[in-house]
């Protein structure tokens, strides 16, 4: 038999441990008050000793995985080291200064980079447009398949010229206008929002809402076309209609774009390629919604105040060119930029 | 005893930017669930505490006032009902007020910081996997579509395929969480135990002295694994401790690095602790030798 082992100096975890426990104890003080209120409660030395404590305390816990036995000590480390991990690597940026980082670069520059998308998510809503059209105009009592009659209000294929005409040229108070318009921003928002959603499943679904959404506008184009209308039809859907279709068709170009990340995943995985795809969308969608707000005050507001035709064109026309700047300049130079 | 003692939780290792890995517990359903519960409370509370204070406003100042609130009524609750998880996210670094009472929190899968693109992703599903399934079962007459049975079917079928998704991977991932690469994981809780091997405790009590002696021999037998499962039962509360269960471990390790046979211990805990000392001393010293007995020899 050998001899009794010696216990009698002190073992190296052992001491490991006293010579680091109040580093680890002030690193553990430091994060529960940011914990419970904020990071500004810390002071300047204090916030600067913070990542030094980070680092020394990930340290130690590399070091105790690898010569320390004493499962409580690795535990501790552990959750010490993932609390203030958590803390040091929150996002520090204000909310709103993140916001207009937002809006003056990744948003544009997303959708500078989904154009091509965008673009698909038009050609279709388009094509769904025209075949609306088409078809109501072949035989009038097709309206009503593609247009809800909720939606339609009171309006279809038996309308008069001065039925029709008086929904183009109404001028409702302007107290109701509000609450149309809120209203009508929750609807197309909500719309919008699942067009990016449905992408999930492969984006079929989202270009099929593009298509559908189509057929109702090629439906009201048709039935006034019919009462030599198109043109005042137009001119009171496109001051915001360019707005809220471009948001409709970013949404679905979002969709697309997250269906197409899991049919053809490329290099990555299937999971990794729909994250990286499902952040894009996500913004993309969440910068629609700021679209849909604007299209909704335009409608509410602006197009029941003003009635002439030439002027109506004018601020679509206008509207057109100042998103096409945005994404198109604003967009495509923030593209090139790397990303923060 | 191994298993009863395993983490019940399912653990996920996140790789920080330090390239050390960090052990995270994933939140259960239940967990998760309690705290949508709560949020859905504190949503509803702030929706009324709004609407009751727009309208109550407007009221009060003619007809003008009440026109003008209405749209800030729709608008109120159209934000309310979208954003409130997501301002909740980002102000509370992945805490919602619910989650925060839960003791849970959202990160990014990747190790990286919770950016504001992650939060919006994981919560603007949120309609589609919370808002509508629960519109639907408490107002499922009400959606016109729904009134066939088939459609019914399939559209529960569906939406509890969606609410169920987190039990059916191996990372509880909602539709939202893959979506964003985000995962959501217990609030880490650190408390620093005693070390049960120091020979000179810190608040300065003098050492508690080695009543046992074990041979190298005797302390080759058993492994890592017994070591820590031993630290696990020296580690409970007293209550939980009782003196017949430390006599029996006591005895079975006696047995089995062939101490003398003798008489009962005077005291087994004494004796336990001893061994733990001794035993953890001969591992680590081995550890360092590049040598890791990972379990008891049999």
């Amino acid at each position: 038999m050998t001899a009794p082992s010696t216990h009698h100096f002190a073992l190296k975890s052992v001491a490991f441990r006293l010579e680091r426990e109040a580093h680890w104890r002030e690193l553990e003080g430091l994060v529960e008050r940011v914990e419970r209120r904020g990071v500004r409660e810390l002071a300047t030395d204090e916030l600067a000793r913070l990542p030094e404590l980070y680092r020394g305390a990930v340290s130690s816990l590399s070091v105790a995985r690898a010569i320390s036995l004493d499962q409580g000590l690795v535990t501790y480390l552990d959750a010490l080291c993932a609390r203030a991990y958590l803390v040091v690597y929150a996002p520090r940026r204000p909310a709103l200064l993140a916001l207009g980082d937002f809006f003056t670069q990744s948003f544009p520059a997303l959708v500078w980079d989904l154009r091509r998308l965008v673009l698909l998510a038009a050609v279709v809503l388009l094509a769904g447009v025209a075949t609306g059209a088409l078809m109501t105009l072949d035989d009038a009592s097709r309206f009503g398949t593609f247009v809800d009659a909720g939606y339609a209000q009171e309006r279809g294929p038996d309308s008069t010229h001065d039925e029709l005409r008086a929904v183009l040229y109404d001028s409702d108070e302007v107290s109701a206008l509000g609450a149309f318009a809120s209203y009508l921003f929750a609807h197309n928002a909500k719309i919008g929002l699942m067009a990016f959603v449905v992408g999930l499943a492969a984006g079929v679904p989202a270009l099929l809402l593009m298509f559908i959404n189509g057929l109702t506008m090629g439906a009201f184009l048709a039935i006034h076309l019919r009462r030599d209308l198109g043109l005042d039809l137009l001119a009171w859907l496109l001051p915001h209609g360019t707005t809220e279709l471009l948001a409709v068709c970013l949404c679905g170009a979002a969709g697309v774009h997250i269906g197409r990340a899991l049919l053809f995943p490329g290099r990555h995985t299937r999971l990794d390629n729909l994250t990286r795809a499902g952040r894009d969308a996500a913004l993309v969608a969440a910068g629609a919604i700021a679209l849909f707000f604007i299209a909704a005050l335009l409608e509410g507001f602006f197009r029941q105040l003003v009635q002439s035709v030439s002027v109506r064109f004018a601020v679509a026309s206008l509207t057109a060119v100042a998103w096409l700047a945005y994404f198109g300049v604003l967009g495509r130079r923030a593209s090139r930029r790397p990303r923060v | 005893m191994s298993a009863a003692h395993a983490p019940l939780s399912a653990t996920v290792t996140l790789l920080t930017p330090e390239q050390v890995p960090i052990r995270f517990e994933l939140a259960s359903f239940g967990t998760r669930a309690g705290a949508i519960a709560m949020d859905l409370m504190f949503m509803a509370a702030v929706l009324v505490a709004y609407v009751l204070g727009v309208s109550g406003l407007s009221d009060l100042g003619g007809s003008t006032a009440r026109d003008l609130g209405r749209p800030f009524v729709l608008l109120g609750v159209f934000a309310i009902f979208n954003f409130y998880f997501i301002v909740g996210e980002l102000r509370g670094q992945g805490r919602t007020p619910g989650k925060r009472i839960m003791g849970i929190r959202v990160v990014a899968r990747d190790g990286g910081p919770l950016t504001a693109g992650l939060v919006f992703a994981r919560n603007l599903t949120r309609d589609f996997e919370l808002y509508l399934p629960l519109q639907v079962l408490l107002a499922g007459d009400a959606i016109a579509p729904l009134r066939s049975p088939w459609l019914r079917l399939a559209c529960f079928a569906w939406l509890g395929f969606v609410c169920l998704f987190p039990l059916f991977n191996r990372r509880r991932a909602r539709l939202g969480d893959l979506l964003a690469g985000t995962l959501v994981v217990n609030q880490p809780v650190a408390t620093l135990l005693p070390d049960l091997a120091a020979t000179a405790s810190a608040d300065g009590e003098p050492p508690p002295s080695a009543q046992y002696a074990f041979t190298q021999a005797q302390l080759d037998v058993y492994g890592i694994h017994e070591l820590q499962v031993l630290e696990q039962v020296l580690r409970r509360p007293p209550e939980q401790r009782d003196d017949a269960l430390l006599r029996s471990i006591a005895d079975k390790v006696r047995k089995k690095i062939a101490w003398p046979k003798g008489d009962p211990l005077p005291d087994p805990e004494a004796f336990l602790s001893d061994f733990y000392t001794a035993q953890r001393h001969r591992l680590e010293h081995e550890l360092l030798m590049g040598r890791r007995r990972a379990k008891k020899r049999e």
